[in-house]
């Protein structure tokens, strides 16, 4: 049977309002959540498939297995040698991704043909094939992918130092490629097969469907290929609390790059906390689009950075405020640091302007529709809307930032861009001080 | 019991649907192409002018006129412009590439007729500064010399040289003093040669409003004809530099290598097959380069290879970066690759699953109002009917055969004629 979960009233509802994503909810008897959004305008259709599991899972000593594991999903299941064979001859296309918080596979295809994603999802839900040949290719693959993305390139290595260094006990301290190499070369096949047996089930998954089809037709669907699947055990996930930091941290490290860049990074409530909105807009108002006030008074006038940003990491546990940027050649550190305090003392002190406040406001009601554009993309939110536990954000998030008042964002300001709530890194040029001597 | 062994039957997808844009024109006969489509209340602009990389004297000229346009014009500073363009919650995009140069813009319906007025500002009364350019110069340049310790990006820039020679507009190499040697007043110049209106071109896609064409009007049409210039923008002839180079970059883990050659470009009738040889050889996740050294071997995070088209020549190209240890194999592996290219005829399913596999991706590049422009834009340049062109390539896609390919790979990408260059640590 097929549990229906409160669908009908408030679906009907949304329909008039423009720009909203309708949708339908359910849950299979072994747990699988099922979301569908009907567009009628597109002869693609987007399935994403989410399961609840990401780098913060892993075991201390066992760092960049979620994410090694996403590349072995692709190495056959039990019933299809090859994923990515049957879904090309059906004129599919996929990818995923793991982060910190979830791993994310998705796919897009004609909607004719969208049986064959079901069968090929299912499928590997059900069974992997475990194949040692795929396991060794692909420790490669991800040792190159992680020499690529962070040893071999200047800066490269900045999130592998700075997690560690802003958290002490939460897992969010080491980065999804892994602490180090060592550990994905390390891994071994009872690892893989562990992990899959108990991660890699239905209620521990969320599917969403985008496209031109009814929630009606896809839960024949889902019932056919995913319905026959075992449950699997729910996981209770018990992480450590990040403790609350009492004093600034201070990292300085050289490295061969040509100049100078500083990190501060800050700790922030969780991904579903009263204050996420409201620090979300503050680092908008500091460093979003070219009238931000960091790249006018700090690149442009001031001439103290290259490049310098503020941003929030968006975690679903508690995450970061950060400012990065890159000195100009010949800025001292102090100099730098003293100009984004200054920064930081004078948002702290004043509320932000009416004019500035809409515009923020603006440029996020801008990016959510902008967004909403690509089926993927809609997807994805719903699927992440769901993991959150609020499937209807995907709808009132653009609200939820409407809200948000001036002195809202002074307090969150005050609250979390305070000294000792401060993890800062100085990430020195060795080349150019040898010169500069 | 479900038989999971058994795929699903497929099903052909829907026949692709390739709307044609309404055309009108400007009074100053700037063509405007529309695309009324899609359900989001969302418009994008796209102005595109003849005045790219390929007419530029030296480097960098082409990128910083397009750059600073939203840098400060007659009667906005560049923090007002930023403003007002924040404020509305606007994307604007300003690019530059061999050929041309594109400011485009994505904006709410509704704050549509506030933006405009901005807009005509950057694009025809833009106040080029020396203070205004030296901020920027001054931080790409940075950002320049950064990019110099990527193996990737040093590859890109000097294969480029390699393959257009250095005495063509295209194979220009940037370096980082010419960024000192930019000036305000040859930007200027820059932009009242090039960002006219006999040079410009505009595609506007979306669900659009119905005085989007008189608004249009209102702002651009009046822009009166640039000054003279010489229509043949460079004499030089393309011609490759040395077959082999080596850039050494001693603290590197891995190595950056390409390989490719000059080719053909979209006008040219085998462009087509071409273009599926290469989606077999390196175009696609399934790819024989992907399977033999991602899947096989191992040594790399990805390898791809493009067939690439400019108003003057094609390119060929393949790229990867490998770990510094195994480069020399990955590159013996590519030449074998090349060489089955060149040697065997592609079995009837590898080339069944590449025609379905393009198939389906050609209907999802028409996906939606902006993507069917893109596809428009692409084309719009070498004056093809860009429907037959799909049509074409829809059919060429369904009807291509081995024997075609074989012979189009043997005239196109012989092993022998490819040029090379690895940035990093070659190996032994």
């Amino acid at each position: 049977m097929i549990f229906l979960q409160g669908i009908p009233l408030s679906a009907w509802v949304r329909i008039e309002c423009v720009g909203m994503i309708k949708y339908s909810r359910y849950i299979l008897d072994n747990g699988l959540k099922v979301i569908v959004h009907q567009d009628k305008s597109t002869p693609m259709v987007a399935v994403n498939i989410l399961y609840d599991v990401g780098a913060r899972d892993e075991h201390p000593d066992k760092t960049g297995f979620a994410h090694l594991f996403e590349h072995l999903m692709f190495g056959g299941s039990k019933n299809i040698p090859s994923y990515d064979y049957p879904l090309q001859l059906a004129g599919g296309e996929n990818n995923a991704f793991t982060n910190n918080d979830f791993t994310n596979y998705y796919l897009s295809i004609p909607v004719q043909n969208i049986e064959t994603a079901f069968w090929l999802e299912s499928d590997r839900m059900l069974d992997l094939a475990f194949s040692p040949k795929s396991l060794d290719v692909q420790r490669n693959v991800v040792i190159e992918e992680f020499k690529q993305r962070y040893l071999n390139q200047p800066y490269g290595d900045f999130w592998l130092l700075m997690r560690p260094h802003a958290y002490k006990k939460h897992p969010y301290r080491w980065s999804t490629i892994g602490k180090d190499i060592s550990h994905i070369a390390g891994a071994t096949m009872q690892d893989v097969k562990d992990f899959y047996e108990k991660y890699y089930n239905p209620c521990n998954a969320i599917l969403s469907v985008v496209g031109n089809i009814t929630g009606e037709e896809v839960l024949e669907l889902c019932h056919k290929w995913f319905s026959p699947i075992q449950k699997g055990t729910p996981i209770k996930r018990k992480l450590p609390k990040e403790p609350v930091q009492k004093e600034k941290r201070i990292l300085r490290v050289e490295r061969d790059v040509p100049f100078d860049m500083i990190c501060m990074a800050y700790h922030m409530g969780c991904r579903m906390d009263k204050d996420y909105y409201a620090t979300d807009l503050l680092s908008d108002v500091l460093s979003a689009g070219n009238s931000s006030r960091l790249y006018n008074r700090l690149v442009k006038e001031k001439q103290l950075f290259s490049d310098l940003d503020a941003y929030i990491t968006g975690d679903v546990d508690d995450g970061l405020f950060v400012f990065s940027g890159k000195l100009m050649q010949g800025v001292d550190m102090e100099m730098a640091e003293k100009a984004i305090q200054d920064e930081i003392s004078h948002i702290k002190q004043h509320k932000v302007p009416e004019k500035e406040h809409k515009k923020v406001l603006n440029y996020v009601r801008s990016t959510l529709e902008f967004s909403n554009i690509s089926i993927l993309n809609r997807a994805l939110r719903l699927a992440v809307s769901e993991l959150l536990g609020d499937i209807d954000m995907v709808n009132s998030e653009t609200q939820n930032y409407s809200k948000v008042t001036s002195s809202d964002i002074q307090q969150a300001a005050n609250k979390v861009l305070v000294d000792k709530n401060c993890s800062v890194m100085y990430y020195m040029a060795a080349g150019k001080r040898k010169k500069n001597r | 019991m479900i038989n999971r062994k058994q795929p699903p039957a497929l099903k052909t997808a829907h026949k692709l649907h390739i709307p044609n844009p309404a055309k009108e024109k400007l009074d100053n006969h700037i063509p405007v192409y529309l695309f009324d489509l899609g359900e989001t209340a969302i418009t994008k602009i796209d102005f595109i002018f003849e005045a790219g990389n390929l007419y530029q004297p030296a480097p960098l000229l082409a990128f910083y006129t397009n750059k600073m346009l939203t840098e400060g014009t007659l009667s906005y500073s560049s923090f007002e412009i930023a403003q007002k363009l924040d404020y509305y919650g606007v994307w604007l995009n300003k690019s530059v590439s061999k050929d041309h140069a594109v400011v485009s813009l994505s904006v709410l319906n509704k704050h549509l007729k506030y933006v405009l007025p901005v807009l005509n500002e950057i694009i025809n009364h833009p106040k080029f500064s020396d203070d205004e350019l030296k901020t920027h110069t001054r931080k790409d340049k940075q950002a320049f010399i950064d990019d110099g310790h990527k193996v990737n990006e040093v590859a890109g820039l000097h294969f480029n040289q390699q393959l257009f020679g250095k005495r063509h507009p295209y194979g220009f190499l940037t370096t980082a003093a010419d960024f000192d040697r930019q000036q305000a007043a040859k930007l200027q110049a820059f932009h009242q040669q090039r960002y006219t209106a006999e040079k410009c071109n505009v595609v506007v896609s979306g669900k659009l409003s119905k005085d989007i064409v008189s608004l249009l009007n209102y702002f651009f049409g009046y822009a009166q004809k640039g000054t003279q210039t010489n229509e043949n923008p460079t004499s030089s002839v393309i011609r490759s530099g040395r077959q082999k180079q080596y850039i050494e970059m001693s603290s590197a883990v891995q190595s950056a290598i390409r390989i490719g050659k000059l080719s053909i470009n979209k006008t040219h009738e085998d462009f087509m097959k071409l273009y599926i040889l290469n989606t077999i050889f390196g175009g696609y996740f399934g790819s024989r380069l992907m399977k033999n050294i991602r899947e096989d071997k191992g040594y790399t995070y990805g390898i791809y290879s493009m067939m690439m088209s400019f108003q003057q020549a094609g390119v060929f190209l393949i790229a990867s970066e490998v770990g510094a240890e195994v480069c020399n194999s990955a590159v013996d592996e590519i030449y074998k690759e090349l060489k089955i290219l060149n040697t065997e005829l592609i079995a009837q399913d590898e080339l069944d699953l590449v025609k379905k596999y393009l198939a389906g991706s050609v209907l999802r590049s028409f996906d939606g109002p902006y993507q069917v422009a893109d596809r428009f834009k692409s084309l719009l340049k070498y004056g093809i009917d860009y429907r037959k062109y799909y049509m074409d390539l829809m059919n060429t896609i369904d009807s291509v055969t081995s024997q075609e390919l074989l012979q189009t790979s043997q005239k196109y990408l012989q092993a022998s004629s490819m040029l090379e260059l690895i940035v990093g640590k070659a190996g032994k």
